[in-house]
Formats: structure tokens, sequence, C-alpha cells
């Protein structure tokens, strides 16, 4: 470590990395070069843009449990808003830089790749690079501009230099080439959670608004074109659409230069209006920014509205109103490798499927924005869906970007604004809204397992506990008779009054009939039950094949017969198709259980989680019949049911 | 809609269960409930 006091302003300051040449005094923001043990004040290094970030020179934290300090910042700015590089120094005398961007941490350091490097002006997004036997996909690709920087340094920082940078991901790891030297230089990291950095001495947070108090700085300046009063909310805005002549004003540092005056046509006003603060996802969000995009299948006339929503904590996020359905959607930090057009992917643990592509076209925009907006301005867009979140790649000249919606009900979205006024009805069932059946059809299966569970106790009760009881079992000769014949069976008793008593004939009856009319006694009382019974049994060949017709056994109940001692007395008449005598085995089983009602039941039960399914399926159908793989691919945007 | 599940379910399954201790069977032959007092029979024991 090395100390040392400001040549301006007699300050101390300290160089804490050997790789430190450059450091800007924290008290008068000279910009000191370090030469040999003398400091050579190289001037006043910019100020840097006010922002949210927590982090500070001083603030240090864990990275793969290797302890670093942040000794220096640069804040760059590029098209889509600015970031802060953080400098950070291990315990081990390794420097790393801390990238944070849109509320993204990534920790990269400098490699040294064997294979040469493409030139920026060959990259484009999506496009596969491999490196080192490593394969990234080019993500995005930007020329930034310096703002400013501050503490130490490994390098000389300026106000306005200019670096071209490409991002590039893959395998769970982000590559940056640096173009801003020759060659250019490489550095690979790795997003990380704020939470996994155990970050300390970070500053403190913002405190809380009060109620109805704006949570935000806005900066106010009027339209060029028409002098309507206009605000800037954050220092990422790039572009500001105004509300009352529908110019579209450019930002750049302090000064606003006008893009496009009057250039829409298109007047729309919005639903949510500009300015509405509410929270939404543990957040509070203010509306700064409105765009209808219109697009979807190629030559339908589809639009949809987003809103671009701002926290000084989180950054900015975007509330998507399509057909009356809403989606809160982000920038997605860590992005799914796949490829244009794949079915389906897992990211996160969840399997999305594809549902949508096509073109998106700006038709009108009103607000700030973070990007230099335009009418007309394009890109390819293709969704995937995993109900309740929708992912979205969107590609156009510059960059691929990722972002993950999440189906916001409006119901929820009246209660996060404080809006009273009913939304847009719903039409149709979109893409990543979540099914409502599904749980319906979960629980109503879990119904049916927990009913058919106690079906089959109840059933194993009445086998085993209250076990049937073959009272009597008989061997009889059913001998041809020119008339009815009577039989008499064995006397049986029932001790206990029997629920149900089955009569069973177990005959080897064949080509014949048989007519029973069996009448059950009681031997003391003489109390008869009456019962009839026609069996029959045929069988053949017929044309080489097998046929037959009937059964040789049948069985009947009597019910409720009290206790006592029986006898059967059975009349009975045999056909005279076959002039053998029949062998008929008598059985009479006292209480006993059938199965029958039991398959019944469950087949009742059944029909629950079936018609429960039918339903879901019904819904997902609606899904998909709007989605480019569903039954009807050409009908994307044409939803017409209505809730 | 569960609400009404369950309620059909349960009802299924007590009228189940006193159909088995009825011994009530939907494809079974019952016979009729009619009794008569016999006063002699005819036939023989086999």
């Amino acid at each position: 470590m090395k100390r040392a006091s400001c040549p301006s302003c007699a300050a101390p300051v300290v160089f804490r990395a050997a790789t430190s040449i450059y450091v800007v005094c924290a008290f008068c923001r000279s910009t000191l070069l370090r030469s040999g043990e003398d400091l050579q004040n190289l001037g006043r290094m910019a100020d840097l843009l006010e922002d949210s970030s927590r982090l500070q020179i001083g603030s240090s934290g864990s990275f793969r449990r290797r302890h670093f300090a942040v000794i220096g910042r640069i804040q760059l700015k590029y098209e889509a808003g600015f970031w802060n590089e953080w400098h950070i120094l291990f315990d081990d005398g390794r420097s790393a830089w801390l990238a944070e961007a849109a509320g993204e941490l990534i920790v990269s350091a400098q490699v040294a790749v064997s294979d040469p490097l493409p030139a920026f002006a060959t990259l484009a997004p999506e496009m596969p690079v491999i490196l080192d036997g490593r394969r990234f996909i080019v993500s995005d690709l930007a020329t930034a501009r310096c703002i400013a920087g501050e503490g130490e340094l490994p390098f000389k920082v300026a106000a306005g230099y200019a670096v071209q940078t490409a991002d590039l991901r893959g395998n769970g790891r982000c590559l940056t080439i640096d173009y801003s030297e020759t060659p250019p230089l490489v550095f690979v990291g790795q997003a990380v959670a704020f939470a996994d950095l155990q970050l300390d001495n970070l500053r403190a947070e913002r405190p809380p608004a009060a109620e109805g108090a704006s949570q935000v700085d806005a900066r106010a300046f009027n339209c060029p074109h028409c002098a309507a009063p206009l605000a800037i909310h954050s220092a990422a805005i790039e572009s500001i659409a105004c509300d009352s002549c529908g110019s579209i004003i450019g930002v750049e540092n302090e000064n606003f230069r006008l893009l496009a005056h009057a250039a829409q046509s298109l007047r729309e006003v919005p639903w949510l209006p500009l300015g509405s603060q509410g929270r939404l996802f543990g957040s509070d969000w203010r509306v700064i920014g409105f765009l209808r995009r219109s697009g979807g299948s190629p030559g339908s006339d589809y639009s949809w509205s987003e809103y671009l929503l701002f926290d000084a904590q989180q950054g900015f996020a975007w509330l998507i109103e399509d057909q009356g359905h809403w989606n809160f959607a982000r920038s997605l930090a860590n992005p799914p490798a796949v490829g244009r057009g794949q079915a389906k992917f897992r990211h996160d643990g969840q399997e999305f499927k594809r549902f949508n592509s096509g073109q998106a076209e700006v038709i009108y925009v009103v607000g700030e924005f973070y990007w230099r907006v335009a009418v007309g301005e394009r890109c390819d867009f293709e969704d995937y869906v995993c109900p309740p979140l929708l992912l979205s790649r969107e590609v156009n000249a510059r960059e691929a970007t990722w972002s993950q919606g999440e189906y916001l009900s409006p119901v929820e979205l009246c209660a996060g604004f404080g809006i009273r006024t009913p939304p847009p009805k719903r039409r149709g069932v979109y893409a990543n809204q979540p099914n409502p059946l599904a749980e319906t059809h979960r629980a109503t299966c879990r119904l049916f397992w927990q009913l058919a569970l106690a079906a089959t106790i109840v059933q194993l009760v009445f086998a085993f506990l209250f076990a049937s009881q073959v009272v009597l079992r008989q061997r009889l000769v059913l001998t041809p008779q020119n008339d009815e014949a009577t039989l008499i069976s064995q006397d049986f008793v029932l001790r206990k009054r029997a629920r149900a008593l089955l009569v069973r004939h177990d005959t080897n009856l064949l080509n014949n009939w048989l007519s029973l009319n069996t009448t059950l006694v009681e031997k003391n009382t003489g109390e008869a039950y009456l019962g009839l019974q026609e069996i029959s049994h045929y069988k053949g060949v017929e044309d080489g094949e097998g046929w037959s017709e009937g059964s040789p056994a049948d069985e009947m109940v009597f019910q409720a017969v009290p206790a006592g001692t029986y006898h059967l007395v059975i009349e009975y008449e045999l056909g005279k198709d076959n002039a053998e005598s029949v062998v008929d085995t008598l059985e009479v089983v006292r209480n006993p259980t059938g199965w029958s009602n039991y398959v019944l039941l469950l087949i009742f039960l059944a029909i629950f989680p079936l018609v429960s399914r039918w339903r879901r399926d019904a819904f997902e159908a609606r899904r998909w019949r709007d989605s480019d793989l569903g039954d009807e691919p050409g009908s994307g945007g044409s939803r017409t049911d209505e809730d | 809609m569960i609400k009404t599940n369950w309620l059909a379910g349960l009802l299924a399954l007590a009228f189940f269960t006193h159909a088995q201790y009825q011994g009530w069977s939907l494809f079974g032959h019952e016979t009729g409930t009619s009794t008569a007092r016999l006063v002699g029979a005819r036939g023989q024991h086999k």
C-alpha cells in the first residue's frame, strides 16, 4: 500500500493495489498519475452521475469465499442507459471488476485468449463465437462513453472516452470483449446475486418516500417544439416523447435535442396515466413511458401496450397490456442459450414452450425511455411460456435481449396502483395466463384418491371383518323329467339375522336350459321366501368358429332373512334339448361381500377427475389456439372469446 | 366446485357402505320380497 498527498489539495491518497496507476482524489477530484514516488496531476475528473447504487469506495464483500474491497469505479453510458464498473481488490492482491447494470451484478477478470478475436464490425446479436473451445452467443453490442471515474484505477479514465464492447453469454458465463485497446481485452465473469456477495459498508438506503410524495428527483424542462412541461426521472433516460405534440426529444447530458418533431399521427391515451405510482412485487414503481407496438404474425394488425416503470432502487421494468391481460416484465440477467425457433427448453428448473414469434414495430410513444426510442423501431420477437411466466426474446441489429414476464391479474394491478376504474376487459386466454382449472384438477385428483382409499378400506372391512359365511354346500343331480320335479336341500342354521343370503347354483349344464323355482323355508315357522331362476347354456362351433351363449351358473339373493333353521325347496324343470342329467352344486352364503358395488363406486368417483381434466385441457386448448404451434396457426391476434 | 365434489363423493361413499351392509348389488339377482307361509312340502332329500 502506498500513501501520498494530493498535489492539488494535500488530501491523503492511497494506492492499495499494485496494479493501480491512477487515483482520483476524493476531495478535489484531481486525476493523479503514479510516477515512481511522485504523483502527477492530470486535471480534474468530471463529476459522476448520481445513481441509486449502494456500493461505494470502501465497500467490501466476498466472492467464491475470497474477501475483496471496492477501490475504484468507472461510470459508463451507452444507448440503453449507464452502468458502473467497480474496481475490486482481493486480499491476495489480485484485482477484478464488479459490473453493476440495471440491478445485475457481474464479477469479471481479464483473461488471456489464444484464439483470434473477431472484429467488432463482424459481430451481430445471437452470433456464436468459439473462444478457447467454449461457445458463446453475442448478446449485446454497444458503444459506451465514459462519464467519469473515482478511486484507484489501473488505467487512465477521461470523460467522453468511447469504448466499443461486445457482451457474450454462454455456459453460465459472461464474456466481454473490450475493443478500446489493440489487441482487444477479454474479461470473463459470472453473474452473482447481491446477497451472495455479502457486501459490507454499503451506502445507506434511501428512506421510503412519504405517502403521496415523489420518490425520485425529477429534472424538469420544456419541450423544444411545443414548450410543454416535461420531466426526466432517471439519469439513464435517453429520450422523451412529448405528450402534447408527439415530438421525440433526445437527452445528451444536460442538453436536449429534437429528434423527431410532431412525427406521430397516431394519438393514444394510456389507460395507466404517465406519472401513476403503484406498488408491485415489493417495489414502488412510477409509470414514466408508454409505447404501443404492433405486429405478431406476419400480415396481422395486432397491437399491444407497454408501460415503462421506474424505481430508483430497482431500475426499470415493464407493464405489458395485451387484450386486457397484464404482465410485469423485467430484463433477464441470466438469459437461456436457446436457438431461434427452438420448441422448448428448461430455464431455472422450469420448462418453457415456444408460443409465438413475429416482428414488433413501435407505432406510438409517449414519455421517457432509456434508449433512443423511435416510431417505426422494429425487432424480431419470440415468446416462450411456462404459466405464469413468459420469456421473450427480442432481437434487433444491435442486441439480443431476454425479458421475463409474470402474469398479473387486473385485480392485482388495480390494487397495486390504487385504481378504481375497471381495467380493459380480458379477452380469450392469454399465453402465460395461469390455468385456474389446473389446481382444481389437482384437488379433484387428491379427492379421488382419498375417497378411493376410503372405499377400499370399507370394502376390506366388509370382506374380512364382516366375512361372508357358507352355510350350505350340497351336490344335487337334476334329471330330465316330463313334468316339474322337486328337491329339498339339507337344513342349515342361521344363528343371526342375515342381511343377505345368497343362493348360488353352479351346474354342468350344456346345450340345455334349466328353470329353478327356489323357496327358502324356515323349518319351525313355515315362513317362506320365493325366488325364480332361469339358467341356460349353449355352445358350439359354426363355420369353424366357436360360440357360447348363457352361463351354467346363476345366483340370487334373499334379503333380510331372520335367524332360524332353513331348507330350500327347489322345483325345477330341465329342457329337452339335452337328455343328460345335470349336476348342480348348490351353495348358500350368508352376508356375501360383492365387489361390483366397489367397482361401480370407483367408476363413479373417477368421473370427477375426468371432468376436471377435460375442463383444464379445454382451457389449455383455448390458450394454444392463439399460438404459432396451435391448431389454428393463422389465428395469432384474432382473439374473440370473452371471459 | 371442489366442495360439490367432496359432498357428492362422501354421499357416494356412504351409499356404497350402506349397499354393502345391506348386501345390495346392481348386477345381483334379488328375489322378490313376497313371503308366504308354507303348509307342507313335497319332494325328497338328496
